[in-house]
């Protein structure tokens, strides 16, 4: 064997990195995508980029072909190699004939088969039993309980059909054939996360408890027997069949002959005791699947693959498995499992039949538990968990007399904080009732010598503290921020910010000698509750702290468990250089002006690493090295991914550290959010984090950012509200919230929230101004806009230039669109916003060169943009706008699809439907007004969609506008959008 | 469908599957040695290897295994080489499986065979696709020069017949990362196969 063919000389790390760049490249989604991402990754190496292009050419054909070759012949060797069916095929049993064979298991074979006589087209599974079983008995007992089997239907439950004898005499059964995998494969390959695995176990655990009902115990449940199909739907394959076989006796067949019909792992320790099998065997096996499909594991491990029976009657009645949480393979599972999940499996899976879950039903009620976030019934009874599941239950009713009395008595009175909105009010939150709340004033300096970020970091550290107390609310460090340096009215603040205490404290440092002065006051009656002064070393700074805020739960009449102690008494770092390090980064990064990279955040990097290297263990100055890599990844033009990777890296690095740090949970979860757009991902990991804490403030603020990406608008409003108690004069929250109002097209809810801003925050801030000036133009009430834009009649920022451009455009005031945009800064120029405004003005104007010269500017932006990421939905839905209008009509339809495709509501609920007013765009620019009116219709009822001002307003839509369908549209758009449960 | 393939993986096995790299040398091999020997061998090892596919372990699996094995390594490898695991059985079957099949192709270039077992239906299915299974064994032959796992990946897929997780199981390593090297060698394998006619 000779090689008679010679390209290229390719050495093997060169074709490493061509793999890697073609693998990748196969990835992306469109054959511009591709051919980019090649070219970029090749850079300026031309023999590297020609033969990746060779290999590119054949991906492009291989894509453009009906079949591919080689795939067809591995294919045909899975089916040809491995399956005897070539002696099987033709052979009939009973009134069928054998297709080919699908299995081989403990109880005997499985085949496909159809009817022999061809009158149903119907496939079925038979299941022939193997030899030494005892035919007549077990087609006896088939006659006697086939009604019982045959009530059993269920969607996710296989038929049983038929039963007989083949002419060899082997029993055997006809089942409904169901193509799918077997649900741990399933649950792998599709790379479900947590939440989808437990759902798709409720179906399955729903699915056994209707069995029950109707007096069927499976007594064999595994994973073999539980099949999902594409749709990921799973069927039961066996019911009724373990009896059937099994029978007479009450435990599945796992003495003398029968012996490879216990599957080792799934077998209850009543069955291997020979005890009587109930619904509770089931239960035990359903833990047992739960605990595979969380972990990828088996529960107990044999000594080798086919153990003896003793062996697993020990293994198995004896030992107790480790947590499935202990045991899986991925860190992030691995957290989400810890807790509620390994306590659930534990309970299912108990040696004790009657201490395991009463039914399957409150098993998968418990599970339901866990996933809708509330207590579990499997964790009650064990320490802290259960006093404070009581407590938040006790909360949550305090909480909803509170409110209704309140909404009673004082109904319109700005202390409502409660009464929002009729229907997020049901939802009272779980930490809403003030019985027991503080706000940690910032600490002044006193005297020279304490420089500003070691006051902040007392302050801070005092604030962390307490919020590791779970039974006490702690406004936020921002909630607190703006009270710095001012004189400071307690009653006052304690209204502005719902709580019952206030502590002050000043910070004074001479030499090596720290003191530290501080009152807490009753905010109800202005009295002081307590106050002292600790007179310490500088390095024994965290002691004081510790000590401070454990008195400060001390004089709140609280108690702490010894989890909360152990946690307020841990150290940051044990390196007070590193420390001060620490809060030099952290009031750099907080003090910067605005969000984009600039020299500050350099250096707060800077000195965040040097602080790092005194001292690697400080799992606070990863997360904040996390905030400062995510937030110049993400804010910076060019995305530079090694930010990403880094900002990774620094979240693991914590979580490693300190895996309950909830703060390094925070930073992952920000990073699956802000780095990775990945919403679900973020949902699952904040899923993980339970406790209340100092960042209580921003874990709701980011799971009402993630749920609102995620279409769980109900879910959204409540956890920003909830996030707005913590820090109730946020401009930030208050513009989060009103805009997703604006998306739901509930004006007025939005202008209430405004209303409630302005009352709380002392001074309109600009961010604020601009999302009021949006609601009065969704509103249709410009003059509104003009005057919640005249309040920063010197902020220019891209934001502000847009908007009053925006403004104009509404007003059709052509001449001031003008006018705004020859005064338009670059960086105003650099956005898409701009071109497409003007592009609008050119064409109502009749000005056809400028207006394509106007789309020729967009779409090299757009391009621009496609390069930073190709899947950016902003730049693909403004490249297919730009296309159709210059004329390449196929091209921008298919790219317009295309956004759509790879922007799914599921994915991404705001940006969904923008891909589709695009669409619209586009159709309607390309002639096909029919479909552009289709999609519009579509559109109507989906939040972040149309809004009826602007379709009235916009001259964006004029090439609609003559159609009457398009009033149709309009007045379709009067209602707010309803939001189911 | 495939449903019963479930093993169990021990440490040891899976510690094995990380170290042992089995090298595709390049052994000649005698045709007519080859016709004698092969299909009875052939059909042994793939029972065999099927069976581990599956999971199924018993002694008389295993002593027939040590038959067939040793008479399979005397013939290819021309000495004693210790096959240490699942892995390694399915990866010697694939050889096997590649070896035969060529061996196949060019007696029936000297004389048409008859016959419908799997070799032959497999060798018709080629012929269908337009795949030339020695010219796809000599651009294997280059690949395994710069890869020898991608190479191996692409011999458990085509020859052996495993599906992607099936090879994701046999050697440890993630399905994705098998389906991304599988991708990437068909490429290469259809611009070799394109290029050297």
């Amino acid at each position: 064997m000779s090689n008679t063919r010679k390209t290229g000389k390719l050495e093997p790390q060169e074709w490493h990195l061509i793999k890697k760049i073609i693998a990748d490249a196969m990835e992306q989604d469109s054959p511009p995508l591709r051919a980019a991402l090649v070219e970029s990754r090749c850079g300026d190496d031309a023999r590297l980029l020609a033969e990746a292009e060779l290999l590119l050419k054949q991906g492009e054909a291989s894509l453009q072909e009906p079949t591919d070759s080689l795939e067809d012949c591995a294919e045909h060797a899975t089916t040809t190699l491995w399956h005897d069916e070539l002696q099987e095929a033709g052979r009939r049993i009973g009134a069928y004939r054998v297709l080919r064979r699908l299995a081989r298991g403990g109880m005997g074979t499985v085949y496909l088969a159809a009817r022999a006589d061809g009158q149903f087209e119907k496939q079925v599974a038979i299941k022939v039993l193997k030899r030494g079983t005892d035919t007549e008995e077990v087609l006896r007992r088939f006659a006697s309980e086939r009604h019982i089997v045959a009530r059993l239907d269920h969607p996710n439950i296989a038929r049983l059909l038929d039963a007989g004898t083949t002419e060899d005499g082997l029993p055997y059964f006809v089942m409904e054939y169901v193509c799918g995998s077997p649900v741990t494969h399933f649950v792998r390959e599709e790379n479900l996360t947590v939440p989808e695995r437990l759902n798709l176990f409720l179906k399955i655990a729903s699915a056994v408890e209707f069995a029950h009902q109707n007096q069927v115990i499976h007594r064999d449940l595994k994973s073999s027997n539980i099949l999902v199909n594409v749709k990921g739907e799973p069927k039961l394959l066996d019911f009724g069949i373990a009896k059937l076989v099994g029978g007479g006796r009450n435990s599945l067949d796992v003495t003398g002959a029968g012996e490879d019909r216990l599957t080792p792992n799934c077998a209850s320790p009543e069955q291997l005791n020979g005890r009587p099998v109930t619904g509770a065997t089931d239960v035990y096996a359903l833990g047992v699947l739960l605990y595979e499909i969380l972990s990828f594991e088996k529960p107990y491990k044999f000594s080798s693959g086919n153990p003896t029976r003793d062996e697993v009657r020990q293994t198995v009645c004896k030992q107790e498995p480790p947590p499935p949480s202990s045991v899986t393979r991925d860190n992030e599972t691995a957290r989400s499992l810890h807790g509620d999940l390994d306590a659930i499996v534990a309970y299912a899976m108990r040696k004790e039949p009657n201490l395991r879950y009463d039914s399957v039903a409150d098993f998968a009620a418990d599970v339901a538990r866990h996933l809708s976030r509330e207590p579990v019934r499997a964790r009650q009874g064990t320490g802290w968990y259960r006093t404070r599941s009581l407590m938040i239950r006790h909360r949550k009713t305090f909480a909803r007399l509170a409110g209704a009395t309140l909404l009673l008595l004082l109904a319109g009175s700005s202390v409502l904080f409660w009464s929002r909105s009729e229907w997020a009010f049901k939802d009272a939150s779980l930490y809403s009732t003030p019985s027991n709340s503080i706000a940690v004033l910032p600490f002044d300096s006193f005297g020279e010598g304490a420089p500003s970020y070691f006051v902040d970091g007392v302050h801070d550290n005092i604030l962390t503290d307490l919020g590791k107390v779970s039974d006490l609310k702690v406004i936020s460090r921002s909630g607190v921020a703006p009270y710095k340096g001012k004189p400071k009215n307690v009653k006052e603040i304690g209204r502005a910010l719902g709580v019952t205490s206030v502590l002050e404290g000043s910070v004074q440092v001479s030499g090596n000698r720290v003191r530290i002065n501080t009152q807490l006051i009753d905010t109800r009656t202005d009295a002081q509750i307590w106050a002292d002064h600790y007179d310490r070393k500088t390095e024994d700074i965290f002691e004081v702290q510790s000590e401070l805020a454990q008195t400060i739960v001390a004089q709140l009449k609280l108690t702490l468990n010894s989890e909360e102690k152990n946690a307020i008494s841990k150290r940051p770092t044990n390196n007070l250089q590193a420390y001060e390090l620490y809060m030099r980064a952290r009031e750099l990064f907080n003090g910067m002006p605005g969000l984009s990279p600039g020299p500050e955040s350099e250096e707060a990097r800077k000195l965040v690493q040097e602080a790092i290297q005194l001292d690697n263990t400080f799992t606070r100055a990863y997360c904040l090295l996390n905030s400062i890599d995510l937030t110049a990844y993400r804010f910076s033009n060019d995305h530079n991914p090694e930010r990403l990777a880094a900002a990774k890296e620094s979240a693991d690095a914590a979580l490693r550290i300190d895996p309950q740090s909830e703060e390094a949970q925070l930073a992952l979860a920000f990073y699956y959010y802000s780095g990775l757009n990945d919403y679900r991902r973020t949902e699952e990991q904040l899923r993980t984090i339970r406790s209340s804490s100092a960042h209580t403030g921003w874990y709701y603020e980011l799971s009402s950012l993630v749920e609102r990406r995620l279409g769980k608008w109900r879910d959204s409003i409540r956890d920003c509200e909830k996030a707005i108690e913590l820090n109730p004069q946020s401009a930030e929250l208050f513009v989060n919230l009103v805009q997703t109002y604006n998306g739901l097209r509930r004006y007025e809810d939005s202008k209430r929230e405004l209303d409630l801003a302005s009352k709380r925050l002392n001074h309109p801030t600009p961010r604020l101004a601009l999302v009021q000036s949006e609601t009065a133009m969704f509103s249709g009430d410009l003059p509104g806009a003009h005057a919640a834009l005249s309040q920063f009649p010197d902020v220019s920022t891209v934001e502000y230039q847009r908007e009053r451009m925006m403004l104009a455009l509404l007003e059709h005031d052509f001449g001031e669109v003008r006018r705004l945009a020859s005064k338009a800064d670059t960086e105003m120029k650099k956005t898409t916003s701009y071109w497409l405004i003007v592009a609008a003005v050119a064409q109502a104007e009749g000005n056809h060169d400028e207006e394509k010269s106007c789309y020729a500017q967009v779409k090299s932006l757009a391009q621009f943009g496609l390069k930073a990421r190709s899947n950016d939905p902003n730049s693909l839905g403004e490249m297919a706008v730009a296309k159709a209008m210059l004329g390449e009509a196929d091209e921008a339809v298919a790219l317009a699809r295309h956004a759509i495709e790879l922007w799914p509501e599921q994915a991404d609920a705001l940006v969904a439907p923008m891909c589709q007013i695009r669409l619209v765009e586009v159709l309607a620019t390309t002639g096909q007004r029919d479909a552009a009116f289709e999609t519009l219709r579509d559109l109507i009822p989906r939040p972040f969609g149309l809004a009826q001002a602007d379709l009235k307003l916009n001259p964006m839509w004029d090439f609609l506008r003559a159609d009457p369908r398009f009033d149709e549209i309009i007045a379709a758009c009067a209602q707010p959008i309803e939001i189911e449960k | 469908m495939r449903i019963g393939h479930e093993p169990a993986k021990t440490s040891a096995e899976t510690a094995l599957n990380g170290r042992e790299k089995n090298g595709h040398s390049d052994t000649p091999i005698s045709r007519d040695d080859l016709s004698k020997v092969l299909p009875e061998l052939y059909e042994e090892l793939r029972a065999l290897a099927s069976n581990y596919l599956r999971g199924e372990r018993q002694g008389q699996t295993l002593q027939r295994t040590a038959l067939v094995h040793e008479a399979y390594l005397r013939f290819v490898h021309g000495g004693p080489v210790e096959w240490e695991n699942r892995a390694h059985l399915i990866g010697i079957f694939a050889r096997l499986m590649r070896q035969t099949l060529i061996n196949r192709a060019v007696a029936k270039n000297r004389l048409k065979r008859g016959g419908n077992d799997r070799l032959q239906l497999t060798l018709e299915f080629y012929e269908s696709r337009k795949i030339d299974v020695r010219a796809l064994n000599e651009a294997l032959q280059e690949l395994g020069a710069l890869d020898s796992r991608q190479a191996e990946i692409v011999e458990l897929r085509f020859f052996g017949g495993l599906s992607i997780e099936e090879i994701a199981d046999v050697l440890n390593i993630s399905p994705a990362t098998v389906k991304r090297e599988w991708t990437v060698a068909k490429l290469w394998l259809r611009h070799a196969l394109s290029s050297g006619k």
